[in-house]
């Protein structure tokens, strides 16, 4: 092995001896280096180098040099470095082929000058096949495209990418069949950007030990259609593929048992041509989201077979994926970034992983089925949607090592097929809704278990199976008036037995036969007007649930409800966390009925509706999303928000009970009326605005209460007998101004308030108490026109205590009076001392 | 529902749309650049395409597929 060193900085060509000296600056005449000896261009100066190059290593550290070359040979037995310095070479251009080999490692440093080659860059020769490793990102740039072996190609031996990326006008081509590594580092990358005669971008042969982070971007740009030759890989060795932009007919994937890491569409416009064969995907698969994009009706199956701890996201971008998919990566996760639909007669197989829904839609073609393995379906409010008019439409074929999660919200299976169709249970726990919501009989088998079951339309049927008992939660099933729901057993005159632990299960127009009701909880079926008892049921009761009313605003920062009810009912309004305000309910009801409205930690409105007679309605608003529809009694919409003002009001016309309350809300928190011979509660938990301003007209008992709530605490009338509490217990506002007319108790308490504790006005034949418990500001104004007894106390309070102002029979001429606290009575309250000038008092704590 | 962020750095624009029984819940999903450029307007335009297009495929009833001879 000998040194050579290009003498002066003149142009000239590789094999003139005249070029070329054995020492740096030495005399020249010696040959041209060979594959045995090492190449220097250290002279300062700009020159061209031509002809065709050969050395074992080179180095270009000095000048600025301008290689125009034909074809190059570098590397050979035992070469270790190829390096084009920095700010060195202005161009290196190959008329032919160029190719780098070692038997040990060379490092191919180009420092950001592209190798330009008509032909093609090649790694390693016969015979010499170690390793060649990148020094720093690559560039094999030129218009030409090589016959059908790739424009950079991996010939023999491995290449080393080293984190850094590989970038090709042209396709890539592993072309032997020798063992090969291919290595990319945490970072590293290979970009093909054109294709060959072949329409092939990338295309491996051999065996191939694939290692580091594995990324090949197809950026070609072209129509031509392209193909991608893969291999069956395992999945460490399975190389992830981005395919950038383009419209061309994609073949990938469609070679028996081939397999990728994560596949992404995203950028590319043209179609992903079907395939016929099997193959797999162990990563992500990201789908495009351009127009132009499609995926070609494929009959193979494409596996998602990730077993990584890592979860893999699958993101369709509304574009339907028309080919057989089975999910069976042992213990592998699948996640759902967008709804997922599949081709109408392609099956979704379970075998092995977790899929998690994501609160997505994922639409199934044919069937959703479970084979043998453990496999896991998550819903966090997703649903699975199986619309086929089969037996199979979902098949719990293998439940063994089959379960679900809820996860956040609640998810729901929806049979949506117009025709018969076939829930296939198994005997598993669903802990989601199973709901119909096609106008086909939906026929269930296996001993399930459900969160619920629903419809989603109307007219429909559900057929239970008979002698076998379905257990769940919820039981929302109903029809219409002139839409009903049947519900028969599988079995006629066999019974069918539906399981409830406790509360209530209500139903309303449907046609029963062959139902027992059991488990605990009372089953309604809505009054003989509406519903059929055909015959065999058992355990249901044929009239409409009793009702009952309440509005409860908990952390709810606008409007919880409005319920008006016309009679003797309770009905429940509740928004928890809301943020918009919870349901519009209008009750004229002529019997017994419930009616729940309930916005928990909702994100919508949630809900009105208009319940015109006997019958039972829960809207419920735990974390559910948007659009939640018209309940499944009565008229109107019931959706779910973040309410942001005040917390219902309620008008009660005769005879009922009133309960508003507002949690942790943050505006005011209702003003019930009642009209006659009812009680009013009004609750204000750690609420930060006003709570409540209940209008009694007569005989009835009305609470206003504000625990840590931030402003004032309700504002009470009442008109007539009746008795008022006004509680605000570690209120940082004002707590009440309650206004008795007339033979009305009226305590007034502010709790460790850091606001004004009440105003308390009695007028005649009352008792007032103005407490303030170690409240920081002043407590009360006490009232009394006549024969009222009032007491004014401030435990603990920091502020003054109380003005009372006695209107009549206390001590006659002698108004107002008012009465100062000795601070070393911790509890107490004072005489009142006439003919004192308004006075009052700082209380320690 | 609302904006969440992918662990590849990707956002997804959640959201739900429709009427029972036909309700997809859906997000829009891409780099947040390119989300920051659209319009209110046209993200909105973009959830109702989506919806619509799904819509009508999974009210479309299905196509059996005519299996191919292999004899020809």
């Amino acid at each position: 092995m000998a040194d050579r060193y290009w003498a002066n900085a003149v142009n000239g060509a590789w094999s003139d001896v005249n070029m070329w000296s054995a020492t740096s600056g030495g005399t020249t005449g010696v040959s041209a280096p060979t594959n045995s000896d090492n190449a220097y261009f250290d002279r300062a100066g700009t020159y061209t180098v031509t002809g065709n190059a050969t050395a074992l290593n080179m180095s270009v550290t000095a000048g600025l040099v301008t290689f125009n070359l034909g074809i190059n040979v570098f590397g050979g037995t035992a070469a270790t470095f190829f390096t084009l310095g920095s700010g060195n070479v202005a161009a290196f251009t190959a008329s032919s082929t160029t190719s780098f080999s070692t038997t040990t490692s060379m490092t191919l440093t180009t420092n950001g000058t592209a190798l330009n080659t008509s032909i093609s860059v090649a790694f390693g020769r016969s015979g010499i096949a170690g390793t060649i490793v990148l020094g720093s990102s690559l560039t094999i740039s030129g218009t030409g495209v090589s016959g059908t072996s790739g424009k950079a190609k991996l010939d023999f031996g491995s290449l080393d990418l080293n984190g850094y990326a590989l970038s090709v006008t042209g396709p890539f081509f592993i072309n032997t069949a020798a063992a090969h590594t291919l290595a990319f580092g945490t970072t590293g990358s290979i970009t093909v950007s054109d294709v060959d005669a072949n329409g092939t971008a990338f295309s491996l042969t051999g065996t191939i030990t694939v290692t580091g982070t594995p990324v090949v971007n197809v950026s070609y740009s072209g129509s031509t259609a392209t193909n991608v030759n893969l291999l069956a890989m395992t999945e460490a060795n399975s190389i992830s593929f981005n395919f950038t932009t383009g419209t061309y007919n994609l073949t990938f994937l469609n070679v028996a048992s081939h397999t990728a890491r994560s596949v992404s569409f995203a950028g590319f416009g043209g179609t992903w041509l079907g395939r016929t064969t099997a193959n797999t995907i162990y990563g992500d698969l990201t789908l495009s989201a351009v127009a132009g994009f499609s995926v070609g009706a494929s009959t193979g199956i494409l596996t998602l077979g990730s077993t990584s701890a890592t979860t893999r996201v699958i993101t369709s971008n509304a574009k339907v994926y028309d080919g057989p998919i089975t999910i069976s990566g042992t213990s592998g996760l699948y996640r759902l970034a967008d709804a997922f639909t599949m081709g109408s007669t392609r099956a979704l197989t379970h075998t092995n992983g977790s899929l998690d829904l994501n609160g997505k839609t994922l639409t199934v073609g044919t069937t959703y089925t479970t084979a043998a393995g453990t496999k896991s379906l998550t819903f966090n409010g997703g649903e699975l949607r199986c619309p086929a008019a089969t037996t199979t439409a979902f098949n719990n074929a293998a439940p063994t090592g089959f379960t679900t999660v809820a996860g956040t919200g609640t998810g729901k299976i929806a049979m949506t097929a117009a025709t018969a169709k076939t829930f296939v249970g198994g005997g598993s726990t669903f802990n989601c809704n199973l709901s119909n919501d096609g106008a086909g009989a939906l026929t269930i088998s296996g001993a399930n278990t459900f969160t619920g079951i629903t419809n989603g339309v109307q007219p429909t049927s559900f057929i239970f199976p008979s002698s076998t008992t379905q257990t769940l939660t919820n039981w929302t099933v109903s029809g219409l008036s002139g839409s009903i729901v049947t519900i028969t057993s599988t079995t006629a005159g066999t019974a069918a037995t539906l399981s409830k632990a406790s509360g209530t299960a209500a139903s309303d127009y449907v046609s029963l036969k062959d139902s027992t009701a059991s488990g605990g909880a009372a089953w309604y079926a809505g009054p003989l007007t509406h519903s059929t008892n055909v015959s065999g049921n058992t355990g249901w009761t044929f009239t409409g649930p009793p009702i009952s009313v309440s509005v409860t605003g908990v952390a709810a920062t606008s409007a919880v409800g409005t319920p008006l009810t016309g009679v003797v009912t309770p009905v429940n309004v509740t928004g928890i966390a809301s943020t918009t305000g919870i349901g519009t309910t209008t009750v004229t009801v002529t019997s017994n009925a419930t009616v729940n409205v309930t916005g928990g930690s909702a994100t919508g409105f949630a809900g009105s509706s208009s319940i015109t007679t006997a019958t039972s309605v829960i809207f419920e608003g735990w974390n559910r999303p948007l659009g939640w529809g018209v309940g499944p009694f009565g008229t109107g919409a019931a959706t779910i928000g973040l309410a942001t003002g005040s917390v219902g009001n309620v008008t009660v016309v005769v005879n009922i009970n009133v309960n508003v309350t507002g949690r942790s809300a943050t505006a005011s928190v209702g003003s019930p009326t009642v009209a006659i011979s009812a009680d009013a509660f009004v609750t204000g938990l750690s609420s930060t605005a006003r709570v409540g301003t209940p209008t009694v007209v007569a005989s009835a008992s009305a609470s206003v209460t504000g625990l840590a709530s931030t402003t004032a605490v309700g504002n009470v009338y009442i008109d007539y007998t009746t008795y008022i509490f006004a509680v605000g217990s570690a209120s940082a506002g004002q707590v009440g101004s309650p206004t008795v007319v007339v033979d009305c108790s009226t305590p007034v308490v502010g709790s460790q308030s850091a606001g004004y504790v009440g105003d308390a006005l009695a007028v005649v034949n009352n008792t007032i108490f103005v407490v303030g418990l170690g409240s920081t500001t002043s407590v009360g104004v006490a009232t009394a026109v006549v024969n009222a007894t009032v007491n004014l106390a401030g435990f603990y309070a920091t502020g003054y205590v109380g003005q009372v102002l006695v209107w009549g029979q206390i001590i006659p001429g002698q108004t107002p009076v008012w009465t100062e606290i000795d601070p070393n009575f911790a509890s107490s309250w004072s005489e009142i001392t006439p003919s004192q000038t308004p006075v009052w008092t700082e209380i320690s704590a | 529902m609302g904006i969440v962020y992918l662990e590849d750095g990707r956002i997804a624009d959640e959201f739900v749309i429709g009427e029972v029984p036909f309700t997809l819940s859906d997000a829009l999903v891409m780099q947040p650049e390119e989300y920051e450029k659209l319009t209110p307007e046209e993200i909105a335009a973009m959830k109702q395409s989506r919806y619509d297009k799904w819509y009508a495929f999974v009210t479309t009833p299905p196509v059996e597929e005519v299996p191919v001879d292999p004899a020809g």
